[in-house]
């Protein structure tokens, strides 16, 4: 698209989770006339459903605004980026599509421990950053409070930061008007060769995997055969354009411009994320850097309750890799469940949503085995393999020792929890770092914490311990040496290798305990007496027992009444179905959750 | 000639027992009685019209409730003289429902007259305080009087003893079973663990904590407890909650584990009749609506496959001692049940008594046959 450079500007909004920022990006919209009212459906930017129920962005969807301020007509791009931690990598490069950066910090808030990460990060990539106070419309609103934090703990000046009221769409057009005096406009040269960057994908029956792009220098047209540097694949465009939000085809892109590129691609994983487009027969001499795979951080084996059903998760799976090429899957089968995938993914919450899209989007009930992560398995011969299912741990007199990935976590909270968060992260075998107040009513702390700790209920006992006030972030810092062990459940003498973890020697026994009393819980009654015991390299370190039923019938008075009687049975039998069966013990599937939910009750 | 069982539901109930969720009217006024009574005749002449029951050989027939014996003694005489009309030379088992208080000797001479010839009293427990905690209008005495009254008159007895309510001790029952054994006549008991059914004022007084039931694992020790004093009385578990001297089980609950046809007359009645299920209304409102314009009232009529009928078969029959009757399997079905189903039986190997005519679940196992049977169906 042809237009003055000057008149553009390609910010995105930044903020720690539910401080606004998808109902600011409406607002700007409303504001600017890209959505009309009626069409707008509530926050917009977040299209996917659920999404939209959980308050936050997932994808990363552009818009391309235009706003007439003082006679001129400026042309917007606004790039919306995911808050969670999860999606870190995606942000980077969503941060890179843009040269500034709207921080929106929440007036009752004030900064938390997303801003920090996502205000450095903005850093990182050289953003301007226009700090914003949004839900000034509040009661406990205290805009002048955060914006001395904003000066004393981010460093920026924020004297002159607008204030607005996203609900209420308040205060926009000083926000806008300063996104054109203090954010810069793009550079690069449209006469260069092109260089694009993608910053997102997703795809589309029609159009196939489609290319959510930022261009650097150059042009892109339809008929062009570009190149994606880091696989080499090439490709015809077949059409560019821009999101208004809708996606509007255009004749060609140009060098500052925000949009989408569809070159008949199959598949979203040939349009990485962080790889460079550019055209095949002049290529760029040097890619945009900071391309990287990304790395599935958690791990776990999905299963369908009902074992027939295992087609339909993986067509269920095919299905959103087409969308998200950060999942990662493959076939997996255990003794205890049969069929099933062990699946890969960024993070928690990345791993929730994956699960709960395949139950809601494809009518799936699955079961979970517990989160685990990577883990480094010296062996004695000195291999090294990277082992992310604890059953395919190799046998202990073959290992020499065992390395763990390490987070850095930063920690937010009002001063009167600090005692309950150092508690919970020395429990979790975390390492005090550091602790800074940044003012009278926030303290940050900081913490080096194995994420196998994290994986299990780190955020649910945190949220309870500090009635929701603390918020909480992490990083991946790298690997460590480790005690870690292998803690299997045996059901009536049987290994069931779907419970099975990795944890730390000094919490096996402990764990080990309570996973066996929380099984008892769970397990019902069956005709004979079924022994649950935690073993530790063949060692028994606990026992419960679940008691054989000595009830089970039905009894009641009235014998014609046959109806009733085949009624409950049939509805034990529903029941029975949900149950999976191991050896000859029925395991419903809250069994399987059972590790996770170790810690919440405390 | 196919052989058929009538059963006559009364629905009237001075007062509802607690942990009772059966139907029934606390309104015992002479015009609601004379109404149902005349309704229930009138159904029995839609159903002949229907089933043209003198097709059938009537085999046993059964006045159940609530509490048949409030009904006054004409109105009874007028429900079987329609029957009769029918079925001029049964002679078969005819069992009445009573409560130990409407028994009176008057009743018991009316009923014999009738030809009534067994009798099943709502006993329940011989404990006062345990009896009006459920709220049973009888006391113990009057239970007593009712037992001797009725074995001077050699009816046959049929007893319920129920098990897990509040207060009731191993004393309890042992006293209990020694007491009612020593009547000759007694020669059926039935017993039933209490079961708390939502909706029931049981239910509110349990929930409300002011009122204690005995657990699962308690109300099952009781019953084992139960269940060994009868057998050493001479009394054999011939069904999951039945016992009975031999001889002397009841035919007509029998018929229902049976498979066999049976018919149903008056509101919440249910009716097996060939592959049909059928059952009234269980509101007087919809079954009076229905049957005064001479209409029956049937609700859900379910017309049973032979797979149907087969599971039933096999749910039904696994509830008795006697278990499933092989070749009666083969004759009713033409399937050969230890062939068809001989993975299920080899799964359950332990929970069963096999022999060339016969499987039946081990008694021990009884108690939890729900998912044993589950296996089969």
């Amino acid at each position: 698209m042809f237009f003055d450079k000057s008149k553009i500007r390609n910010f995105c909004i930044v903020a720690h989770i539910d401080h606004g920022k998808s109902t600011l990006a409406d607002c700007i919209m409303a504001v600017t006339d890209t959505v009309s009212a009626r069409d707008a459906q509530a926050q917009l930017l977040d299209s996917m459903e659920l999404e939209r129920e959980r308050g936050i962005t997932i994808k990363l969807t552009p818009v391309t605004m235009q706003y007439k301020y003082e006679g001129e007509t400026y042309l917007f791009n606004l790039i919306d980026t995911p808050g969670h931690v999860d999606f870190t990598y995606e942000v980077s490069r969503s941060l890179k599509a843009c040269d500034g950066a709207v921080l929106i910090v929440d007036a009752s808030q004030g900064i938390e421990a997303q801003t920090l990460t996502n205000v450095y990060l903005a850093l990182d990539n050289d953003l301007e950053i226009l700090p914003v106070i949004n839900k000034i419309d509040l009661p406990s609103a205290r805009p002048d409070e955060v914006k001395k934090e904003i000066e004393d703990v981010i460093g920026l000046d924020a004297s002159d930061a607008p204030l607005v009221s996203a609900k209420l769409c308040t205060g926009i057009d000083k926000l806008l008007e300063q996104v054109i005096h203090l954010l810069p406009p793009p550079t690069g040269d449209e006469n260069a060769p092109l260089k694009a960057l993608i910053f997102d994908s997703y795809y589309d029956a029609y159009k196939g995997a489609i290319s959510i792009v930022r261009i650097f220098d150059g042009k892109v047209k339809v008929g062009d055969k570009i190149k994606m540097v880091a696989t080499k694949k090439e490709y015809d465009v077949t059409e560019v354009g821009i999101y208004t939000p809708k996606p509007t085809p255009l004749d060609e892109l140009c060098a500052g411009d925000v949009g989408y590129i569809c070159a008949s691609i199959k598949n979203v994983s040939d349009t990485k994320v962080g790889d460079t487009i550019t055209l095949a027969n002049n290529p760029c001499l040097k890619p945009l850097d900071g391309f990287k795979e990304v790395q599935p951080m958690v791990f776990s084996g999905i299963y369908p309750i009902d074992g027939n059903k295992y087609d339909d998760l993986k067509d269920a799976l095919e299905k959103l890799k087409l969308n998200d090429a950060s999942l990662m899957y493959e076939p997996e089968v255990s003794t205890a469940l049969g069929f099933g995938f062990r699946c890969g993914f960024l993070g928690l919450l990345h791993m929730d949503i994956i699960q709960e899209r395949l139950e809601r989007e494809f009518d799936l009930d699955l079961i979970t085995t517990a989160p685990s992560v990577k883990y480094n398995v010296i062996k004695t011969n000195g291999e090294v393999v990277v082992v992310s299912n604890p059953t395919m741990l190799p046998p202990n007199s073959e290992i020499d020792h065992m390395e763990e990935p390490i987070v850095k976590a930063t920690l937010l909270s009002p001063p009167e929890y600090v005692g309950p968060i150092m508690e919970l992260c020395q429990n979790k075998r975390g390492i005090f770092i550091n602790m800074t107040y940044l003012d009278t009513t926030r303290v940050s702390i900081e913490y080096e914490i194995p994420l196998n700790e994290i994986v299990y209920d780190f955020f649910d006992t945190l949220k309870s311990r500090t009635k929701g006030y603390a918020s909480f972030d992490y990083e991946i810092k790298g690997y460590q040496k480790s005690d870690l062990v292998k803690l299997d459940i045996l059901l009536n003498g049987e290994i069931c290798d779907a419970l099975s973890i990795i944890v730390h020697k000094d919490r096996a026994y402990d764990r080990g305990r309570r996973i066996a009393e929380k099984l008892k819980d769970v397990i019902p009654r069956q005709l004979f007496e079924v022994p649950i015991q935690a073993a530790v390299g063949g060692k028994v370190i606990a026992r419960e027992t679940v008691k054989a039923v000595r009830k089970d019938v039905l009894a009641k008075c009235y014998g014609g009444d046959v109806t009733r009687k085949k009624k409950l049975l049939e509805k034990q039998k529903e029941g029975k179905k949900r149950m999976r069966q191991f050896g000859s013990v029925e395991l419903p599937s809250e069994a399987f959750l059972t590790i996770l939910k170790l810690d919440s009750d405390n | 000639m196919k052989n058929l069982s009538v059963y006559v539901h009364i629905p009237f109930c001075r007062q509802r027992c607690y942990y009772c969720d059966f139907v029934s009217s606390t309104n015992c006024s002479d015009t609601n009685m004379l109404r149902y009574v005349n309704a229930v005749k009138r159904e029995l002449g839609l159903s002949d019209k229907i089933f043209n029951l003198k097709n059938y050989n009537l085999d046993t027939l059964y006045f159940g409730g609530g509490t048949p014996s409030l009904l006054k003694s004409d109105y009874f005489r007028s429900i079987l003289e329609e029957l009769f009309l029918i079925w001029p030379n049964f002679k078969g088992e005819m069992t009445f429902e009573a409560n130990p208080n409407s028994i009176s000797e008057n009743l018991i001479l009316d009923l014999k007259n009738m030809g009534f010839n067994r009798i099943s009293i709502g006993i329940q427990s011989l404990n006062d305080a345990t009896l009006s905690s459920v709220g049973r209008l009888h006391n113990a005495s009057e239970a007593i009087n009712a037992l001797n009254l009725c074995n001077s008159y050699n009816l046959n007895i049929s007893v319920d003893l129920m098990l897990g309510l509040p207060g009731q001790s191993k004393e309890d029952i042992f006293s209990f079973i020694d007491t009612v054994t020593k009547y000759e006549n007694v020669n059926h008991i039935s017993t039933y663990m209490l079961s708390v059914e939502e909706g029931t004022k049981l239910d509110k007084l349990v929930k409300e904590g002011v009122i204690t039931v005995a657990s699962d694992d308690e109300k099952v020790d009781l019953f084992d407890y139960a269940s060994m004093l009868l057998k050493k009385k001479g009394f054999n578990r011939y069904e999951v909650s039945n016992f009975a001297k031999d001889g002397f089980e009841s035919k007509h609950n029998s018929r229902y584990w049976e498979l066999k046809d049976y018919l149903g007359l008056g509101i919440s009645s249910h009716s097996l009749m060939g592959n049909k299920r059928f059952y009234n209304p269980s509101s007087f409102d919809d079954y009076y609506k229905s049957i005064e314009i001479d209409k029956l009232a049937y609700l859900e009529e379910e017309n049973l496959s032979d797979e149907d009928l087969e599971k039933e078969y096999i749910m039904l029959a696994l509830r008795t001692a006697k278990g499933i009757d092989l070749n009666e399997f083969q004759e009713k079905f033409n399937i050969d049940f230890s062939k068809k189903y001989a993975n299920e039986i080899e799964d359950c190997l332990k929970y069963l008594n096999i022999n060339n005519n016969n499987i039946s679940i081990k008694d021990e196992y009884l108690n939890t046959m729900n998912s044993i049977v589950l296996k089969f169906i």
